[in-house]
Protein backbone atom coordinates (compact mmCIF):
# COMPACT_ATOMS: atom_id res chain seq x y z
CA UNK A 1 0.00 0.00 0.00
CA UNK A 2 1.14 3.48 -0.56
CA UNK A 3 1.87 6.01 1.89
CA UNK A 4 -1.36 7.99 2.78
CA UNK A 5 -1.28 11.53 2.97
CA UNK A 6 -1.60 12.63 6.74
CA UNK A 7 -3.63 15.98 5.60
CA UNK A 8 -6.60 14.29 4.35
CA UNK A 9 -8.38 14.25 7.60
CA UNK A 10 -12.14 13.15 7.31
CA UNK A 11 -11.11 10.57 4.06
CA UNK A 12 -12.51 7.00 4.60
CA UNK A 13 -9.76 4.38 5.75
CA UNK A 14 -9.82 0.57 5.84
CA UNK A 15 -7.97 -2.03 8.19
CA UNK A 16 -4.60 -2.35 7.14
CA UNK A 17 -4.25 1.29 5.44
CA UNK A 18 -0.77 3.12 6.41
CA UNK A 19 -1.76 6.55 7.92
CA UNK A 20 1.26 8.03 8.86
CA UNK A 21 4.62 7.55 10.98
CA UNK A 22 4.93 7.19 14.34
CA UNK A 23 6.79 9.82 15.87
CA UNK A 24 6.83 12.57 18.73
CA UNK A 25 4.31 14.42 16.16
CA UNK A 26 1.72 11.45 16.14
CA UNK A 27 0.61 9.22 18.22
CA UNK A 28 -1.48 6.72 17.78
CA UNK A 29 -5.40 6.50 19.23
CA UNK A 30 -8.68 4.72 18.93
CA UNK A 31 -9.08 2.53 16.13
CA UNK A 32 -5.26 2.08 14.76
CA UNK A 33 -2.18 0.51 15.61
CA UNK A 34 1.40 0.46 15.77
CA UNK A 35 3.53 -1.52 13.12
CA UNK A 36 7.45 -0.91 12.55
CA UNK A 37 7.54 2.83 13.12
CA UNK A 38 4.04 3.56 11.21
CA UNK A 39 0.12 3.98 12.28
CA UNK A 40 -1.91 2.02 10.88
CA UNK A 41 -5.75 1.88 10.30
CA UNK A 42 -7.38 -1.17 12.39
CA UNK A 43 -11.14 -0.02 11.34
CA UNK A 44 -13.13 1.13 8.71
CA UNK A 45 -13.96 4.40 9.39
CA UNK A 46 -13.15 7.95 8.96
CA UNK A 47 -9.83 9.29 10.42
CA UNK A 48 -9.84 11.99 12.61
CA UNK A 49 -6.54 14.09 13.88
CA UNK A 50 -6.89 15.51 16.95
CA UNK A 51 -3.80 17.55 18.69
CA UNK A 52 -3.23 16.70 22.17
CA UNK A 53 -2.40 20.34 24.58
CA UNK A 54 -0.30 18.72 26.85
CA UNK A 55 2.10 16.63 24.68
CA UNK A 56 1.39 19.05 21.40
CA UNK A 57 1.34 15.67 19.67
CA UNK A 58 -1.19 14.49 17.07
CA UNK A 59 -3.61 11.79 17.72
CA UNK A 60 -4.55 10.06 14.63
CA UNK A 61 -7.18 8.18 15.03
CA UNK A 62 -10.54 6.11 13.04
CA UNK A 63 -13.56 6.70 14.39
CA UNK A 64 -16.59 4.00 13.13
CA UNK A 65 -19.80 4.24 11.84
CA UNK A 66 -20.20 0.84 13.92
CA UNK A 67 -19.36 1.03 17.93
CA UNK A 68 -16.26 -0.66 18.57
CA UNK A 69 -17.09 -3.60 21.07
CA UNK A 70 -16.23 -2.86 24.88
CA UNK A 71 -15.01 -5.36 27.01
CA UNK A 72 -14.91 -5.01 30.84
CA UNK A 73 -11.45 -4.63 31.90
CA UNK A 74 -9.59 -4.16 35.27
CA UNK A 75 -10.91 -1.49 37.90
CA UNK A 76 -13.85 -0.72 35.15
CA UNK A 77 -17.34 0.41 37.24
CA UNK A 78 -20.07 -1.95 35.62
CA UNK A 79 -23.57 -2.06 35.55
CA UNK A 80 -25.28 -5.94 36.37
CA UNK A 81 -28.56 -7.87 37.20
CA UNK A 82 -27.82 -10.13 39.67
CA UNK A 83 -29.27 -13.95 38.20
CA UNK A 84 -28.73 -16.32 40.99
CA UNK A 85 -27.61 -16.17 44.55
CA UNK A 86 -26.19 -18.53 46.69
CA UNK A 87 -24.55 -18.66 50.18
CA UNK A 88 -20.80 -18.54 48.59
CA UNK A 89 -21.04 -15.98 45.61
CA UNK A 90 -23.69 -13.93 43.66
CA UNK A 91 -23.86 -14.61 39.40
CA UNK A 92 -24.20 -11.41 37.49
CA UNK A 93 -24.55 -10.66 33.76
CA UNK A 94 -22.38 -7.69 32.86
CA UNK A 95 -24.97 -5.07 30.98
CA UNK A 96 -23.17 -1.95 30.80
CA UNK A 97 -19.06 -1.14 31.26
CA UNK A 98 -18.86 2.52 32.32
CA UNK A 99 -21.31 4.77 30.53
CA UNK A 100 -21.13 2.14 26.95
CA UNK A 101 -24.08 0.03 26.77
CA UNK A 102 -23.00 -3.67 25.77
CA UNK A 103 -24.94 -5.16 22.52
CA UNK A 104 -24.81 -8.76 24.61
CA UNK A 105 -24.08 -9.58 28.15
CA UNK A 106 -21.22 -11.22 29.76
CA UNK A 107 -21.23 -13.53 32.96
CA UNK A 108 -19.38 -12.39 36.02
CA UNK A 109 -19.80 -13.42 39.57
CA UNK A 110 -19.22 -11.71 42.70
CA UNK A 111 -17.64 -13.88 45.50
CA UNK A 112 -18.84 -13.84 49.64
CA UNK A 113 -15.67 -11.97 50.42
CA UNK A 114 -15.98 -9.09 47.94
CA UNK A 115 -19.21 -8.33 48.51
CA UNK A 116 -18.14 -5.74 51.56
CA UNK A 117 -15.14 -4.55 53.16
CA UNK A 118 -15.61 -5.17 56.95
CA UNK A 119 -17.00 -8.36 58.19
CA UNK A 120 -16.05 -10.66 55.58
CA UNK A 121 -17.05 -13.58 57.84
CA UNK A 122 -20.34 -12.58 58.96
CA UNK A 123 -21.46 -11.63 55.07
CA UNK A 124 -25.11 -13.66 53.88
CA UNK A 125 -25.29 -13.36 50.41
CA UNK A 126 -29.18 -13.29 50.46
CA UNK A 127 -29.22 -10.17 52.78
CA UNK A 128 -27.03 -8.71 49.94
CA UNK A 129 -28.84 -9.07 47.02
CA UNK A 130 -31.83 -10.94 45.40
CA UNK A 131 -32.41 -11.90 41.68
CA UNK A 132 -33.07 -9.81 39.56
CA UNK A 133 -31.35 -6.59 41.44
CA UNK A 134 -29.44 -3.68 39.03
CA UNK A 135 -26.12 -3.65 40.52
CA UNK A 136 -22.95 -0.94 40.64
CA UNK A 137 -19.88 -2.95 40.95
CA UNK A 138 -15.70 -2.90 39.83
CA UNK A 139 -14.17 -5.40 37.81
CA UNK A 140 -10.88 -7.33 39.65
CA UNK A 141 -8.09 -8.64 38.34
CA UNK A 142 -9.17 -12.01 36.66
CA UNK A 143 -8.10 -15.39 38.73
CA UNK A 144 -10.41 -17.47 36.55
CA UNK A 145 -10.55 -18.08 32.66
CA UNK A 146 -14.03 -18.05 32.48
CA UNK A 147 -15.83 -15.56 34.75
CA UNK A 148 -15.44 -11.71 35.29
CA UNK A 149 -14.61 -11.36 38.80
CA UNK A 150 -16.50 -8.17 40.63
CA UNK A 151 -16.73 -6.49 44.09
CA UNK A 152 -18.57 -4.00 45.58
CA UNK A 153 -16.68 -3.43 48.59
CA UNK A 154 -16.86 0.18 48.30
CA UNK A 155 -19.56 2.81 49.48
CA UNK A 156 -20.47 3.93 46.30
CA UNK A 157 -21.19 0.16 44.79
CA UNK A 158 -24.16 -2.44 45.56
CA UNK A 159 -27.28 -2.45 44.56
CA UNK A 160 -29.16 0.71 42.84
CA UNK A 161 -32.23 -0.63 41.88
CA UNK A 162 -34.39 -3.72 43.46
CA UNK A 163 -37.83 -4.09 43.33
CA UNK A 164 -39.54 -6.07 46.88
CA UNK A 165 -40.90 -9.70 46.81
CA UNK A 166 -44.81 -8.71 47.05
CA UNK A 167 -44.47 -5.39 45.72
CA UNK A 168 -45.78 -4.70 41.73
CA UNK A 169 -43.70 -5.10 38.78
CA UNK A 170 -41.73 -1.44 37.97
CA UNK A 171 -42.08 -0.18 41.96
CA UNK A 172 -38.39 0.19 42.78
CA UNK A 173 -37.56 0.24 46.71
CA UNK A 174 -35.71 3.05 48.25
CA UNK A 175 -33.16 2.92 50.36
CA UNK A 176 -33.46 4.11 53.68
CA UNK A 177 -30.03 2.50 55.28
CA UNK A 178 -26.69 1.32 53.99
CA UNK A 179 -28.35 -1.91 54.57
CA UNK A 180 -31.78 -1.76 54.40
CA UNK A 181 -34.36 -0.64 51.18
CA UNK A 182 -38.05 -0.01 51.93
CA UNK A 183 -40.92 -0.31 49.07
CA UNK A 184 -42.91 3.01 48.84
CA UNK A 185 -46.51 1.42 47.76
CA UNK A 186 -46.02 -1.62 50.48
CA UNK A 187 -43.78 0.01 53.05
CA UNK A 188 -41.96 -3.51 53.00
CA UNK A 189 -38.38 -3.44 54.45
CA UNK A 190 -35.91 -5.76 52.87
CA UNK A 191 -31.83 -6.21 53.71
CA UNK A 192 -29.79 -4.98 50.71
CA UNK A 193 -26.12 -4.03 50.40
CA UNK A 194 -27.08 -0.32 49.11
CA UNK A 195 -24.86 1.66 46.55
CA UNK A 196 -24.69 5.72 47.45
CA UNK A 197 -25.06 7.05 44.25
CA UNK A 198 -24.22 9.64 43.62
CA UNK A 199 -26.74 11.93 41.73
CA UNK A 200 -25.75 14.11 37.96
CA UNK A 201 -26.80 17.56 39.57
CA UNK A 202 -25.40 17.27 42.76
CA UNK A 203 -23.61 20.50 41.90
CA UNK A 204 -26.82 22.21 41.33
CA UNK A 205 -28.38 21.08 44.39
CA UNK A 206 -25.49 22.23 46.41
CA UNK A 207 -24.85 25.12 44.76
CA UNK A 208 -27.84 26.42 43.88
CA UNK A 209 -27.41 29.24 40.99
CA UNK A 210 -30.09 32.47 41.47
CA UNK A 211 -30.78 33.88 38.09
CA UNK A 212 -32.14 37.12 39.23
CA UNK A 213 -28.81 37.77 41.25
CA UNK A 214 -26.72 37.08 38.27
CA UNK A 215 -28.98 39.50 36.61
CA UNK A 216 -28.13 42.47 39.18
CA UNK A 217 -24.57 41.67 39.18
CA UNK A 218 -24.13 41.85 34.99
CA UNK A 219 -26.14 44.89 35.45
CA UNK A 220 -24.16 46.65 38.09
CA UNK A 221 -20.90 46.11 36.42
CA UNK A 222 -22.55 47.80 32.99
CA UNK B 1 10.49 -8.47 -19.94
CA UNK B 2 8.52 -5.60 -20.96
CA UNK B 3 6.22 -8.30 -22.69
CA UNK B 4 5.41 -10.46 -19.38
CA UNK B 5 4.97 -7.01 -17.10
CA UNK B 6 2.22 -6.15 -20.25
CA UNK B 7 0.85 -9.56 -20.01
CA UNK B 8 0.43 -9.38 -15.92
CA UNK B 9 -1.27 -5.91 -16.24
CA UNK B 10 -3.79 -7.05 -19.21
CA UNK B 11 -6.47 -8.99 -17.38
CA UNK B 12 -10.37 -8.53 -16.18
CA UNK B 13 -11.64 -9.94 -13.15
CA UNK B 14 -15.88 -10.87 -12.90
CA UNK B 15 -18.01 -7.96 -12.33
CA UNK B 16 -18.14 -7.66 -8.51
CA UNK B 17 -21.48 -6.31 -6.46
CA UNK B 18 -21.76 -5.65 -3.20
CA UNK B 19 -23.91 -5.26 -0.10
CA UNK B 20 -23.44 -4.65 3.31
CA UNK B 21 -25.91 -4.73 6.52
CA UNK B 22 -27.74 -7.53 4.35
CA UNK B 23 -28.69 -8.71 7.61
CA UNK B 24 -30.48 -6.67 10.10
CA UNK B 25 -29.69 -9.05 13.24
CA UNK B 26 -25.91 -9.82 12.76
CA UNK B 27 -23.01 -7.26 13.65
CA UNK B 28 -21.68 -7.25 10.23
CA UNK B 29 -22.77 -9.07 6.99
CA UNK B 30 -22.26 -8.88 3.42
CA UNK B 31 -23.49 -10.32 0.35
CA UNK B 32 -21.18 -10.63 -2.61
CA UNK B 33 -21.20 -11.76 -6.33
CA UNK B 34 -18.63 -12.11 -8.29
CA UNK B 35 -20.13 -13.00 -11.62
CA UNK B 36 -22.84 -15.21 -11.33
CA UNK B 37 -21.37 -16.58 -8.00
CA UNK B 38 -22.82 -15.13 -5.12
CA UNK B 39 -22.26 -15.68 -1.47
CA UNK B 40 -23.57 -14.72 1.96
CA UNK B 41 -21.37 -13.70 5.48
CA UNK B 42 -22.80 -13.05 8.66
CA UNK B 43 -20.47 -12.11 11.63
CA UNK B 44 -21.63 -11.88 15.33
CA UNK B 45 -19.00 -10.84 18.00
CA UNK B 46 -17.54 -10.65 20.38
CA UNK B 47 -19.61 -12.81 22.87
CA UNK B 48 -19.64 -14.61 25.30
CA UNK B 49 -18.27 -18.38 24.85
CA UNK B 50 -18.32 -21.62 25.97
CA UNK B 51 -16.05 -22.56 28.48
CA UNK B 52 -14.37 -25.38 26.85
CA UNK B 53 -14.13 -23.47 23.68
CA UNK B 54 -12.32 -20.37 25.56
CA UNK B 55 -9.15 -18.78 25.01
CA UNK B 56 -7.51 -16.27 27.82
CA UNK B 57 -5.40 -13.78 25.68
CA UNK B 58 -7.38 -13.88 22.53
CA UNK B 59 -10.77 -14.65 21.05
CA UNK B 60 -12.18 -17.85 19.29
CA UNK B 61 -12.99 -17.47 15.86
CA UNK B 62 -15.94 -19.80 14.77
CA UNK B 63 -16.83 -19.95 11.37
CA UNK B 64 -19.77 -22.28 9.77
CA UNK B 65 -19.92 -22.65 6.35
CA UNK B 66 -23.86 -23.75 4.89
CA UNK B 67 -24.39 -25.19 1.21
CA UNK B 68 -26.93 -25.00 -0.82
CA UNK B 69 -27.83 -28.88 -0.18
CA UNK B 70 -28.05 -27.99 3.55
CA UNK B 71 -26.10 -31.47 4.06
CA UNK B 72 -22.77 -30.49 5.88
CA UNK B 73 -19.99 -32.39 4.27
CA UNK B 74 -16.51 -32.93 4.17
CA UNK B 75 -15.58 -30.39 1.72
CA UNK B 76 -17.64 -27.83 3.88
CA UNK B 77 -15.08 -28.85 6.91
CA UNK B 78 -12.34 -27.91 4.25
CA UNK B 79 -13.84 -24.66 3.25
CA UNK B 80 -14.52 -23.26 6.74
CA UNK B 81 -11.02 -24.25 7.98
CA UNK B 82 -9.53 -22.20 5.08
CA UNK B 83 -11.72 -19.39 5.67
CA UNK B 84 -10.85 -19.72 9.56
CA UNK B 85 -7.49 -19.90 9.08
CA UNK B 86 -7.27 -16.84 6.90
CA UNK B 87 -9.37 -15.12 9.03
CA UNK B 88 -7.43 -15.38 12.55
CA UNK B 89 -4.36 -13.58 10.28
CA UNK B 90 -6.63 -10.74 10.21
CA UNK B 91 -8.42 -9.78 12.87
CA UNK B 92 -6.98 -8.13 16.43
CA UNK B 93 -8.28 -11.44 18.57
CA UNK B 94 -5.72 -10.25 21.25
CA UNK B 95 -8.21 -6.90 21.96
CA UNK B 96 -10.92 -9.37 22.90
CA UNK B 97 -9.95 -11.85 24.99
CA UNK B 98 -12.05 -14.80 26.68
CA UNK B 99 -14.79 -14.57 23.43
CA UNK B 100 -15.76 -15.29 20.57
CA UNK B 101 -16.54 -14.19 16.79
CA UNK B 102 -18.51 -16.49 14.89
CA UNK B 103 -18.70 -16.11 10.94
CA UNK B 104 -21.67 -17.92 9.50
CA UNK B 105 -21.30 -18.14 4.83
CA UNK B 106 -24.17 -18.94 2.84
CA UNK B 107 -24.22 -20.71 -0.03
CA UNK B 108 -26.58 -18.84 -2.62
CA UNK B 109 -24.83 -19.46 -6.38
CA UNK B 110 -21.90 -21.56 -7.17
CA UNK B 111 -20.34 -21.27 -10.92
CA UNK B 112 -16.73 -21.22 -10.15
CA UNK B 113 -14.10 -19.17 -8.02
CA UNK B 114 -16.39 -20.02 -5.02
CA UNK B 115 -13.94 -20.16 -2.23
CA UNK B 116 -12.38 -17.10 -3.53
CA UNK B 117 -15.86 -15.24 -3.44
CA UNK B 118 -16.74 -16.97 0.18
CA UNK B 119 -13.71 -15.62 1.85
CA UNK B 120 -14.04 -11.83 0.26
CA UNK B 121 -17.39 -11.96 1.52
CA UNK B 122 -16.36 -13.13 5.33
CA UNK B 123 -14.05 -10.07 5.29
CA UNK B 124 -16.02 -7.85 3.99
CA UNK B 125 -18.85 -8.96 7.11
CA UNK B 126 -15.57 -8.15 9.40
CA UNK B 127 -14.98 -4.80 7.77
CA UNK B 128 -18.95 -4.40 8.25
CA UNK B 129 -18.91 -5.66 12.09
CA UNK B 130 -16.50 -3.21 13.50
CA UNK B 131 -14.03 -5.43 14.12
CA UNK B 132 -10.56 -4.59 14.76
CA UNK B 133 -8.13 -6.21 12.05
CA UNK B 134 -4.61 -5.74 11.10
CA UNK B 135 -5.80 -5.67 7.43
CA UNK B 136 -8.05 -6.91 4.66
CA UNK B 137 -7.77 -9.57 2.32
CA UNK B 138 -8.00 -10.36 -0.85
CA UNK B 139 -9.10 -13.87 -2.57
CA UNK B 140 -7.91 -14.54 -6.37
CA UNK B 141 -8.50 -17.80 -8.16
CA UNK B 142 -7.39 -18.90 -11.28
CA UNK B 143 -7.27 -22.28 -13.36
CA UNK B 144 -4.66 -23.89 -15.86
CA UNK B 145 -6.53 -25.16 -19.12
CA UNK B 146 -4.95 -27.72 -21.49
CA UNK B 147 -2.80 -25.19 -23.30
CA UNK B 148 -1.07 -24.51 -20.38
CA UNK B 149 -2.91 -20.62 -20.12
CA UNK B 150 -3.26 -19.06 -16.66
CA UNK B 151 -7.12 -18.28 -16.74
CA UNK B 152 -8.07 -15.82 -13.97
CA UNK B 153 -11.39 -16.47 -12.20
CA UNK B 154 -12.12 -18.98 -14.11
CA UNK B 155 -15.82 -20.14 -15.02
CA UNK B 156 -17.64 -23.39 -14.19
CA UNK B 157 -17.12 -24.72 -18.06
CA UNK B 158 -13.32 -23.70 -17.65
CA UNK B 159 -12.78 -25.09 -14.14
CA UNK B 160 -14.07 -28.33 -15.25
CA UNK B 161 -11.67 -28.96 -18.44
CA UNK B 162 -8.53 -27.23 -16.32
CA UNK B 163 -5.42 -29.24 -16.23
CA UNK B 164 -5.14 -27.80 -12.46
CA UNK B 165 -6.65 -24.87 -10.29
CA UNK B 166 -4.89 -22.27 -7.84
CA UNK B 167 -6.08 -19.90 -5.36
CA UNK B 168 -4.47 -17.05 -3.36
CA UNK B 169 -5.05 -14.91 -0.61
CA UNK B 170 -3.23 -11.30 -0.26
CA UNK B 171 -2.90 -8.42 2.74
CA UNK B 172 -3.75 -5.10 1.48
CA UNK B 173 -0.87 -4.29 3.82
CA UNK B 174 1.92 -4.98 1.89
CA UNK B 175 0.66 -7.48 -0.96
CA UNK B 176 2.05 -11.09 0.69
CA UNK B 177 0.83 -14.22 0.42
CA UNK B 178 -2.04 -15.26 3.44
CA UNK B 179 -3.11 -18.57 1.92
CA UNK B 180 -2.66 -20.62 -0.87
CA UNK B 181 -4.52 -24.04 -1.76
CA UNK B 182 -4.06 -25.85 -5.12
CA UNK B 183 -5.17 -28.64 -6.68
CA UNK B 184 -3.64 -30.63 -9.86
CA UNK B 185 -0.48 -30.88 -11.28
CA UNK B 186 1.90 -27.45 -12.89
CA UNK B 187 5.41 -26.44 -12.74
CA UNK B 188 7.16 -24.52 -10.47
CA UNK B 189 7.44 -21.65 -12.72
CA UNK B 190 3.73 -21.27 -13.64
CA UNK B 191 3.11 -21.83 -10.04
CA UNK B 192 5.11 -18.26 -9.81
CA UNK B 193 3.44 -16.78 -12.86
CA UNK B 194 0.12 -17.54 -11.49
CA UNK B 195 1.34 -16.06 -8.20
CA UNK B 196 2.50 -12.82 -10.05
CA UNK B 197 -0.81 -12.49 -11.95
CA UNK B 198 -2.78 -12.92 -8.90
CA UNK B 199 -1.15 -10.49 -6.81
CA UNK B 200 -1.70 -7.87 -9.57
CA UNK B 201 -4.97 -8.64 -9.91
CA UNK B 202 -5.95 -7.92 -6.53
CA UNK B 203 -5.20 -4.55 -6.28
CA UNK B 204 -9.13 -4.51 -8.26
CA UNK B 205 -9.99 -5.88 -5.07
CA UNK B 206 -8.76 -3.85 -2.91
CA UNK B 207 -10.02 -1.10 -4.95
CA UNK B 208 -13.37 -2.15 -4.55
CA UNK B 209 -13.21 -2.57 -0.79
CA UNK B 210 -12.35 0.98 -1.10
CA UNK B 211 -15.03 2.30 -3.05
CA UNK B 212 -17.53 -0.09 -1.44
CA UNK B 213 -16.57 1.11 2.24
CA UNK B 214 -16.85 4.97 1.17
CA UNK B 215 -20.11 3.62 -0.01
CA UNK B 216 -21.48 2.91 3.05
CA UNK B 217 -19.64 4.76 5.27
CA UNK B 218 -22.23 7.46 6.02
CA UNK B 219 -24.81 4.43 6.59
CA UNK B 220 -22.68 1.54 8.02
CA UNK B 221 -24.29 2.48 11.69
Amino acid sequence: MTTENTKDIGKICIPGMRISLLNKEFISGPGTYELKGYIYAALAGILKMEKDENTKATIVSVESPRTPSVLPKTGDIITGKVTVVNSRMVNCIILCVGPSVLVRPYRAVLKKEDIKATDKDRIDPYKCFRPGDVILARVLPMTEIHWYHLSTAENELGVVLATAEGSPQGVSMIPISWSEMQCPKTLVKEPRKVARVIPENINQALFPVDKTQNKTEETQKS
Amino acid sequence: MGAEEQNIKEFKLKPMKCELNFLSKSDGSAILSQGETVALASVNGPLDVKMQSQSIEKSTLEVLFCSKGGKPSVGDRYKENIIRQTCETAILSSLYPRTAITITIQELEDYGGFLSCCLNTACLALVNSGVAMRHVFAAVSCALDDRGNILLEPTQQQLETARATMNFVFDSRQKSLVTSFTEGAFSEDTYKEALARCRSASDLVFSFYRDIVTKYSKVIG
